[in-house]
Parts: structure tokens; C-alpha cells; sequence
């Protein structure tokens, strides 16, 4: 994609919106809403029973399958849209049901016939009626727009293929996700699923003149038509015009019609955050350790990653607006959202300004490092002998610490900091934790490792600049995920990912887990 | 002295085609803190600095009429400025002056520095794409509960394709 003066990409932008036509493809099929009804019905039925951790398991799997099929223009029997174990888990629950669930045993029965076929069958209702308007209109480089990044490369093959199979060879297909439009502007969107999963630019701003929706009649949907002002207070320019073929788009009766905001899958947030501790092995929990308050992250590629949630904590980033070539760059975690690159340490621990540190400190790195926990640890027993923190901030201050509080004292035992900033509150710990005698050594050391930590950081940024010089920003936004390896060793390899969401809520977690990818599964 | 003539000559006739009936020497004689934009500096510069226009017979570029004071000479009499919606700090200025209006190009700077903008009339342009889009509506909408009174829009041309214009009036502080 040629990257154009910003007005010209602003103008096209403009146009598109003004000729834009969106036009819906109700989908009829029947083995997919079957099994979406009888989802439904057995959940119903369920009902209590469907929170049972057994029961739970399934269910999220079945869920998923469901949204899967209702987005992904793919066959239901292709094994990028079945979530692992599905089966397997299903017809187990089948078989204890007799015992445990009398009452659900008959539609569970119903159920795992029915999937079963599916995921033996090559059902593609979605990308048959996609395949079948593509040909019809000559589209030789249609651009799908999908609700989730994991089916973009499943669907650009597959569409290709299907055409292929009837005889149009060189059709150049390009899936995105809403992300990934940044100014670019199309002929035609053909856009997969329930409207109402996209966000509401994509059918009030089009980046297109025509959007052609393709989407199962059984899901109740509608294209977002009213503005985000109230017209009392607003003036309105031009909207797209819309339209449907074939009918009603949900002409099913009431009672087989699904609101397609009742299959979106929901993050469990709190299983991500137990795979994440999952990591942690025995060897590795130490009841000392420092605890946290961090983020959760989903990034690209099914990882997840647990962030410093303190305001003034930063991450290094890459910085793809407006540049040809990404930019390292270190924000706020605070300010980091979907969209944005992080770079984090896929090889080794998490922090990856520490071995470089270590690495730039030669010889001197054992015996600083140790002084580093040794001070930190007198100062974690004083905290334990008194009791709390306030006790000991007060303690401080009277020994000419004016910076004592509660907030900075917990920095400063903290893993994450090296020093007081002023050496007089330094003075004051060496004093409370009787190590003033080589107060002055310690001081010493830890401006080594705080110089250190600079120097690795600046190292690491002239590293990155190198090697992402030869990237273009076009070709990691649509990766979504790029490995770097650094050619000092102790750095290793750094990835950039880009973050999907972020946890509403923070948790508590162990230091060592922060900054650290980790995979999981819904 | 020569080259310099030219310049003020250009941007002279520039802004008055730009601005009929304005006096352009008077404008380009005095500096004062009209508007202050937030956005991002290095696609601004872009529109600003290197975008040529042509109008009637006059060309020039936005800076001729805006002439942000970041992108001018020492000593060059300026109307504006402008400043990064992606630092940590509300934007200062010399003497305590008080922008007549900030417009704010982009959700993040509106977010960040509305509430320190107070004193100046406010125009904010949104991005429906922009990832805070909805937390700045949401903003905007909640202000506009305890709005002054309405202004009419019905005056101005309709707006382009896909765009909502709203405004309102509200007590400065």
C-alpha cells in the first residue's frame, strides 16, 4: 500500500463515504442453525448446570465453534475453527449424563450428533454465497473484513481455493480485521458476520462504495443507521445507503431467530489470568516475592501478557503511525490499547533491559546485584519487624528521609526500582536497616546498575532501529506479530505484539510473571 | 532583504485571498495566541508546512495564514500554535496567555487536556476509527448536559458524507 499525502488519503476517504452502498446477504442454511438452536435450548435447559465446571468446559468450546462458524467464511470440518478437544469432551459428558444429568441426556445426545456431523462435513454456507457473488461480479482482488484476526489467513485461503476449484486462478484475496484499515479505502468490503460485531465506522464512515454483509438470516442483526449525537443537537452529513437482498433479513419466526450479540464470544478473563499463573512452577513461587497490582492484555498470535498497572509505568513500543518503518518507542502502559505494537522478551525471562545491564557491567554485575537485594532485604524485614508500612515511612522520616510515605516506601523495596532518588532518604534506610556504615558503597553500586540500565536501554533502542529499518509498517501491521533477534546474545529475542484488548479490571500477581507472554485458550 | 520581501508579499497576497477584505499586513505584524491545535505534530507539519494551495491567483500554504509559532523562525511574528496530543503535559505558554481557541485534532488530546482548556472556546474533531472515539463522545456528551444553550447550525453548508457536526455553548471558568 502506497503511502499518500495525508489530504489526498482524507479526500478518498470522503468520497467513499459519499458514494457508499451497504447491501445485506441473508445466508439460509440449515445444519449451522441447527446446531445454534440446540445450543441454545440445551443451555436453557441446563441452567444451573451449565456453570458446572464439567459442563463449563464444553459449553465454552460448543460456544465458540458456533461464533466460529457464524464468522468465518470456512468449512465447519476444517480444524482452524474447532476448539480443541471439543469432541472428545463432548461425547464424554454424553456418556455420564445417564447418571449425573438424566434430564439433559437426551439433547446432549442431540447435540454431539449434531456437531459431529459438522465437524465431519464440509459445510461453508458463509464463503459459498461469498465465493458465488465474488465470481458473479468479476472480483479479482476481493477484500474481506472479518470480526477476528485468527481466521483472516484460513479465509484468504479458502475463498481462493473455492474459486480456484471453479476455474478463477490469479484472484488476489486480502482479509482484515477493522484494526487494519488505517487510510486505506476499498471498491468493495465484503464484510463477514453480524453487523453489529463490527465496530460502528465500518457501515457509518465505509471505507468502501459498496459493503456487501454476509451474514445467517437466523441472527438477528442490523446495520448501525443512527448517528452517535442525538439529531436534536447535530447536523448530519450524507449516510450510506442500505439495502438488503432476498428479504427480510431475519424472516425466521421469533423463536428461531438468535440476537447475534448473544453468540459473541465474552473473554473469561479470569481463566486467561489463571493460565497465566499456571505458568509459575513450584520451584519458582517464593512466598517473599513481591505482588503486583497488573493488566491483562490479549495480544496477537493467543498470547496474553501481565502489565504494571501503576500509572507511571512505562513499555517499549513500536510506533506505527505515520512512519514507513516502525518506531521504537516507550509509552505508559496506561496509554498502550488495541492496536498498539509492544515489544516484550519471548526468550528468557521477561524484563529484557536486565541481562543486557548485566552484560554492560562485566565482572562487577554478581557483586552489584547482590548488594541490590541485599539492602532491599533489610528493608522488607524492617517493614515485617514493624508491622506496616506507615510505621516505617515515619521511622524514615525522622531519620532525615523527607520522602518517606507509604507509595514511595513500597517503590523502594519494590524489585522494579534500584534507588531513592534523593540520597538523603537512601541515608535513612541505610541508617534504619544498619548498613550505614557502607552507605556510601551501596550508593555507589546502585548508580552503577541505574547507569547500566540506561546504557542497556539506549543499546537496545539502537538495535531495534537497525534491524526494523528493513520493515515496513504495512508489513507488521498485517503480521500482527514480529520476532527481532538482537545480536547481543544476553538480549535475545524480542517480540513485537500487537495488543488485541485489555482487562477491564486489574489483578494482583507475582512480579515475575510481569511483562512475560504467555499462550492461552478459551 | 530581497528574498525576505517576497516571502511577506506572498503570504500577504495568500491570506487575502484566503481571508477577502482582511487586512493581511496588520495580521502579519503582530504575533498573538489565536489558536493552539493538539494533535499529531508530524502530520500537521505535513498539512501545514508542505501542502501547497492555490487560491484565485495567490498561492501559499496553511502556515501563511496560520503561521504556527513552532514552525517559524526567532523572531518571526506568530498566530498560532500547536503541540503533541501524545505528551505527558498540559501545554504551557509564555506570559499566561490564554489561547482565543484550542482545536483539538484527535480523541487522546481532547481527552487528556479538555479540562485544562477551559478558559478557550473548544472545537474538537473526532475520528470515528480512532480507538477512543467512544470515550470522547461519551465526554462530550455528558458536557453538553450542563450546556449554556445551543448553537444553530442550520447556517453552515451540510457537512460532508459521514460526518455530525454538534455544538453548544458552555460557562468558561
Amino acid at each position: 500500500m502506497t503511502r499518500h499525502h495525508p489530504l489526498l488519503r482524507a479526500d478518498c476517504i470522503y468520497r467513499s463515504i459519499a458514494e457508499a452502498r451497504i447491501t445485506q446477504h441473508p445466508v439460509d442454511e440449515d445444519p449451522v442453525r441447527h446446531f445454534a438452536h440446540l445450543l441454545r435450548e440445551f443451555e436453557r435447559e441446563a441452567g444451573p448446570a451449565a456453570s458446572h465446571d464439567a459442563w463449563r468446559v464444553v459449553l465454552a468450546r460448543l460456544r465458540r465453534y458456533r461464533f466460529n462458524l457464524a464468522a468465518a467464511p470456512v468449512p465447519s470440518n476444517h480444524p482452524d475453527i474447532q476448539p480443541g478437544g471439543m469432541l472428545t469432551l463432548l461425547d464424554r459428558m454424553v456418556q455420564i449424563c445417564g447418571a449425573s444429568y438424566p434430564v439433559l441426556e437426551s439433547r446432549a445426545t442431540s447435540l454431539l450428533e449434531v456437531v459431529t456431523k459438522l465437524c465431519e462435513e464440509p459445510h461453508n454456507p458463509l464463503g459459498n454465497a461469498l465465493a458465488s457473488y465474488v465470481k458473479e461480479q468479476h472480483d479479482m482482488a476481493p477484500v474481506l473484513l472479518l470480526k477476528e484476526r485468527r481466521h483472516v489467513s484460513i479465509a484468504e485461503k479458502i475463498l481462493r481455493g473455492t474459486l480456484w476449484a471453479e476455474g478463477i486462478a490469479d484472484v488476489e484475496v486480502t482479509a482484515l480485521v477493522p484494526g487494519d484499515f488505517g487510510d486505506a479505502c476499498y471498491r468493495r468490503l465484503y464484510v463477514i458476520g453480524a453487523a453489529r460485531w463490527f465496530p460502528r465506522h465500518v457501515f457509518q464512515a465505509p471505507r468502501a462504495g459498496e459493503v456487501h454483509v454476509f451474514s445467517f438470516r437466523w441472527l438477528r442483526d442490523a446495520i448501525p443507521a443512527e448517528g452517535v449525537f442525538p439529531a436534536t443537537l447535530s447536523r448530519r452529513g450524507g449516510v450510506p445507503t442500505i439495502r438488503t437482498t432476498g428479504g427480510n433479513p431475519t424472516r425466521e419466526i421469533e423463536t428461531a431467530v438468535i440476537e447475534a450479540e448473544e453468540i459473541e464470544p465474552v473473554h473469561d478473563w479470569g481463566h486467561i489470568l489463571r493460565s497465566g499463573f499456571q505458568r509459575s512452577k513450584d520451584s519458582e513461587i517464593d512466598q517473599s516475592e513481591e505482588i503486583v497490582v497488573a493488566r491483562t492484555y490479549l495480544l496477537e498470535d493467543g498470547y496474553a501478557v501481565f502489565l504494571d498497572a501503576e500509572s507511571d509505568r512505562t513499555v517499549l513500543t513500536l510506533n506505527i503511525r505515520d512512519h514507513e518503518h516502525p518506531v521504537p518507542k516507550r509509552i505508559k502502559i496506561r496509554d498502550l490499547g488495541p492496536g498498539s505494537f509492544v515489544l516484550l522478551r519471548t526468550e528468557g525471562s521477561g524484563d529484557y533491559i536486565i541481562p543486557v545491564a548485566d552484560t554492560l557491567l562485566g565482572e562487577h554485575a554478581e557483586r552489584v546485584r547482590e548488594m541490590q537485594r541485599e539492602w532491599k532485604h533489610c528493608l522488607k524485614q524492617e517493614i515485617k519487624k514493624r508491622g506496616d508500612y506507615g510505621a516505617v515511612a515515619a521511622k524514615l522520616r525522622s531519620l532525615g528521609g523527607h520522602r518517606a510515605n507509604e507509595v514511595n516506601l513500597r517503590n523502594w523495596v519494590s524489585e522494579r526500582s534500584i534507588r531513592t532518588e534523593a540520597r538523603e532518604d537512601f541515608d535513612a534506610i541505610m541508617q534504619l536497616t544498619g548498613l550505614e556504615e557502607r552507605a556510601d558503597k551501596f550508593w555507589k553500586a546502585m548508580a552503577m546498575i541505574d547507569s547500566a540500565h540506561r546504557r542497556a536501554g539506549r543499546h537496545i533502542r539502537r538495535q531495534l532501529l537497525q534491524k526494523v529499518v528493513n520493515v515496513s509498517t504495512d508489513e507488521l501491521e498485517r503480521a500482527g506479530v514480529m520476532h527481532f533477534e538482537l545480536d547481543s546474545a544476553d538480549s535475545g529475542r524480542l517480540t513485537a505484539f500487537r495488543v488485541l484488548e485489555a482487562a477491564p479490571e486489574t489483578a494482583e500477581v507475582p512480579y515475575h510473571l510481569l511483562n512475560a507472554p504467555f499462550p492461552w485458550e478459551e | 532583504m530581497n528574498q525576505q520581501g517576497r516571502q511577506i508579499r506572498t503570504a500577504t497576497s495568500f491570506i487575502e485571498a484566503f481571508v477577502p477584505g482582511g487586512d493581511a499586513a496588520a495580521y502579519l505584524s503582530r504575533s498573538s495566541l489565536d489558536t493552539l491545535i493538539v494533535g499529531r505534530i508530524n502530520l500537521l507539519k505535513r498539512e501545514i508546512c508542505d501542502t501547497r494551495f492555490a487560491l484565485d491567483k495567490a498561492t501559499g500554504s496553511l502556515q501563511d495564514v496560520l503561521r504556527v509559532r513552532r514552525f517559524l523562525g526567532s523572531g518571526e511574528m506568530y498566530r498560532s500554535e500547536i503541540c503533541t496530543s501524545a505528551g505527558n503535559r498540559a501545554p504551557t505558554f509564555p506570559g499566561e496567555m490564554v489561547p482565543h481557541t484550542v482545536i483539538f485534532d484527535g480523541a487522546r488530546g481532547f481527552l487528556k487536556w479538555q479540562s485544562d482548556m477551559q478558559d478557550s472556546h473548544r472545537v474538537v474533531m473526532l475520528d470515528r476509527s480512532d480507538p477512543e472515539f467512544d470515550d470522547a463522545v461519551n465526554l462530550l456528551m455528558q458536557q453538553s448536559m450542563s450546556r449554556l444553550g445551543d448553537v444553530d447550525l442550520s447556517a453552515l453548508p451540510k457537512p460532508p458524507a459521514g460526518v455530525e457536526l454538534i455544538a453548544y455553548r458552555t460557562r468558561t471558568r
